[in-house]
């Protein structure tokens, strides 16, 4: 007994020094176990607040942080509290209007060399990523840049901003393609301009998520010569179906506001006639199941599929 | 996007999450655990809530599962040594890990051959964690019961040993006589402080530190080799041998850690496999509990050694290939299987050869002989473990292909911090010992306050300088 007391002794001691220590991260954590994933994203503000306070305490965790950074060789993310405000009023003005806005396509836009940057979230880590990417360097006088990262998305900038990755990526390869897939993280609550939490069941969600969105595009659509930005299939998953569906949407119809952003229909493709399908033949026609267990995820054989489609795409504009 | 449920709940070791679930749940512990009928009981409580956190669903299905296997222990115990009921133990336990782990593979072969038909609908099936250590365990007591090793347990022990928390994601798959053993005796000093906490504290520097700081160099270059030079691809072959070893080894540090502090035995997982000489002595040294129950529940009931050496060395080889199916239904897992079925095959005849017999290693040739040895053994498995990790067979062959001949002259790998690392992880399994001897004679030699002070910033280091979204252990997957 008298062990067993020495030892709860030094864990809620260590526990206890630790937490404290490592206050407020570990705080959020615990709150994160015990919050809706929806509700989460009040919680990143909450810790955004926090560190924008100029307390003397916070000031030296800050400087720890740089600190613990050099030490890891990684540089921190900038957590972007307040999206910048869309500068005009183009998204209305253009609301409701239809692919005849589009250019209409003709001659090949790309002439090699062509460089394409990748990224986006799990999506572009397994599955389809890879397999695009593998489809893309046998091509001649293409290089490819890819990175992908879990958990992430247009969503949670306070957990990754992929706004400033995306910058720094165009800085370090200077694109003339990107080809973005985000989505499978961002369907829970989000924050808006002024720091207001929505939760996905609200109406106005789709509203602040569109105009992280345009944002995104409005940021890069000028710095690259062409985006493509992948929808994502078809998903049975009552829980992921509606969340891509509306998704699928916004990306959609904000990818007309911009004569460079094409928007690559997913649903449809890993689909037969706009319905699920479970299994579905690639190119050489080799039939095999494309969904993950996940239902979210594609299998290596869906993602050759979707990689086949997006190859045929940028064979209209890329002359290879 | 990782796991949905890990993503919402993240009730994996490293975590705060898990630290605090682990409070609460001790400090009833070390109440009950003088009492064993109520500590089998509570223990269960536990390892169901904490198995809940990986969703409903999964948890419906253990719970069925260990409602089954103690019918058939019961049947077991009433018709003892009956064969029938034993076997059909066992095909209902293959039955339902092969449904879960080949049910992909399967279709597509079905798909491919058209006894299915493209536009039938498939459901998604979604592999219960861990199904594939707590189905080892159940098949074992099935086998032990059958033989007589052990009687019936009492349904509280068989299920709170079979659901066990600790182990239930990745083993190491303990044995139940030892279990038992432990819930029935009064327990107290099975470890002392100094070695429990530096086994938690290696076990979580090893994964959150050197694992997680790998695992972002690896993806690139599996999954596209081609677009990799021959340097990048050897360091991220050796990156990838090491990051599996720190983080798979830590898991099991980390599992056996918790276990001993709730007063339980946990068997060696690992030690220092990459100083083994050949693959025999790799397998003796790797995940320790899956080989070794590999050999008692498949090696030896085949004959093992006892039908000449022929029959030995076809048991080897099927044990072997098995443990690579096991793994996964891919082509590459079979060439991995085959590639340690023959290595291990050819360690065994090289160790039958009186030369090998009598080696010893004095003498400063005989030391650098059997550190080449090791090397070599070394660089062997990591070339198969190519095979373990790319995403099929071409890419594999891509991938080994490329280390000898690359069209892509310039290097992105070239990176100190990487290659320290990977020599770093290396090192542990010649030099790791000595670390934990020293960190545990520390804790174990000052007072209870310093020793809370060392432990807490040791682990504040870590976490520190662990990064900020830990990847999901990569023996989660089987």
């Amino acid at each position: 007994m008298e062990h067993d007391n020495k030892i709860l002794l030094v864990i809620i001691s260590v526990f206890v020094i630790v937490f404290v220590a490592n206050f407020p991260a570990s705080i959020k954590e615990i709150k994160e176990l015990a919050t809706k994933a929806e509700e989460r994203i009040s919680l990143a503000q909450e810790t955004l607040d926090s560190n924008s306070s100029l307390s003397l305490a916070l000031k030296i965790k800050n400087y720890e942080d740089r600190i613990w950074n050099k030490i890891k060789g990684v540089e921190p993310l900038i957590p972007q509290k307040v999206l910048p405000k869309e500068t005009n009023n183009i998204e209305e003005e253009k609301e409701g209007i239809e692919e005849t806005e589009k250019e209409v396509k003709g001659e090949k836009i790309f002439s090699l060399p062509v460089k394409i940057v990748m990224l986006g979230d799990s999506m572009i880590m397994v599955g389809f990523g890879p397999n695009l990417e593998e489809q893309l360097i046998e091509k001649e006088k293409v290089s490819v840049f890819r990175e992908g990262k879990f958990s992430t998305g247009l969503n949670r900038i306070d957990y990754f901003d992929w706004y400033a990755r995306t910058e720094e990526l165009i800085q370090e390869h200077n694109p003339d393609i990107l080809i973005v897939m985000f989505g499978a993280n961002d369907g829970q609550g989000i924050l808006d301009e002024n720091g207001t939490a929505y939760k996905l069941s609200d109406p106005t969600w789709d509203e602040v998520y569109r105009r992280r969105v345009f944002n995104y595009m409005t940021t890069f659509s000028g710095k690259v010569k062409k985006i493509y930005w992948v929808g994502h299939p078809i998903s049975l998953s009552p829980d992921f179906g509606p969340k891509f569906a509306r998704m699928n949407k916004i990306y959609q119809s904000e990818s007309l506001k911009f004569e460079n952003i094409e928007y690559i229909d997913m649903w449809e493709r890993m689909s037969v006639n706009g319905k699920y399908a479970s299994a579905l033949p690639s190119k050489d026609g080799t039939v095999g199941l494309v969904k993950q267990s996940d239902d979210v995820h594609v299998t290596e054989h869906g993602g050759k599929i979707m990689a086949e489609y997006i190859m045929e795409i940028l064979s209209e504009d890329i002359d290879w | 996007m990782i796991k949905k449920d890990i993503v919402l709940f993240n009730m994996v070791f490293p975590t705060t999450q898990f630290a605090l679930f682990f409070v609460l749940i001790f400090i009833p512990a070390i109440r009950f655990k003088y009492q064993p009928k109520t500590y089998a009981w509570y223990i269960l409580l536990v390892n169901l809530l904490f198995y809940s956190f990986f969703g409903m669903k999964f948890l419906l299905i253990l719970i069925v599962d260990i409602l089954v296997n103690y019918f058939i222990i019961l049947l077991q115990s009433k018709y003892q040594r009956n064969k029938i009921v034993l076997i059909v133990g066992l095909i209902l336990n293959i039955g339902l890990l092969g449904f879960f782990k080949y049910f992909v593979f399967t279709t597509n072969i079905l798909l491919q051959t058209e006894i299915l038909e493209a536009t039938t609908f498939i459901p998604t099936i979604l592999i219960p964690v861990g199904i594939s250590f707590y189905t080892f365990k159940i098949i074992a007591h099935l086998i032990d019961t059958f033989r007589g090793e052990i009687l019936k347990p009492k349904f509280s022990a068989y299920a709170s040993y079979i659901s066990f928390f600790p182990q239930i994601t990745s083993g190491p798959i303990a044995r139940a006589k030892e279990f038992y053993e432990d819930l029935e005796a009064p327990r107290n000093n099975f470890f002392n402080l100094g070695e429990t906490s530096t086994l938690i504290l290696g076990g979580l520097f090893k994964k959150l530190v050197l694992a997680s700081f790998l695992f972002n160099f690896i993806g690139g270059p599996f999954a596209n080799p081609l677009n990799y030079s021959s340097l990048d691809l050897i360091i991220a072959a050796f990156a990838y041998s090491t990051m599996l070893y720190a983080d798979f080894s830590g898991y099991s540090d980390m599992s056996n850690g918790i276990s001993n502090l709730l007063g339980f035995r946990a068997p060696l997982n690992f030690n220092s496999p990459y100083k083994a000489i050949g693959f025999k002595d790799f397998w003796s040294r790797w995940h320790i509990s899956l080989s070794s129950w590999f050999r008692d529940y498949l090696y030896i009931p085949l004959g093992g050694n006892r039908k000449g050496k022929l029959r030995k060395y076809i048991n080897i080889f099927i044990t072997m290939f098995v443990s690579g199916l096991w793994h996964g239904a891919g082509l590459n897992y079979i060439v991995w299987g085959t590639i340690h079925a023959v290595g291990s095959v050819l360690s065994h005849m090289l160790g039958e050869i009186e030369y090998f017999k009598n080696f010893k290693d004095t003498g400063a040739l005989n030391k650098i002989l059997k550190f080449l040895a090791q090397l070599l053994t070394f660089v062997a498995i990591t070339i198969a473990w190519i095979y373990f990790n790319s995403r099929n067979l071409s890419t594999a062959n891509q991938y080994v292909l490329g280390i000898f001949n690359s069209d892509i002259t310039q290097n992105t790998l070239i990176n100190w911090r990487l290659i320290g690392t990977v020599i770093f992880i290396w090192g542990l399994n010649y030099f790791g010992d000595y670390v934990k001897y020293f960190v545990t004679k520390i804790i174990n030699h000052v007072n209870l306050v310093l020793a809370i002070l060392i432990i807490s910033a040791l682990t504040y280091i870590i976490i520190r300088l662990g990064p900020d979204l830990m990847p999901p252990f990569v023996y989660f997957n089987f």
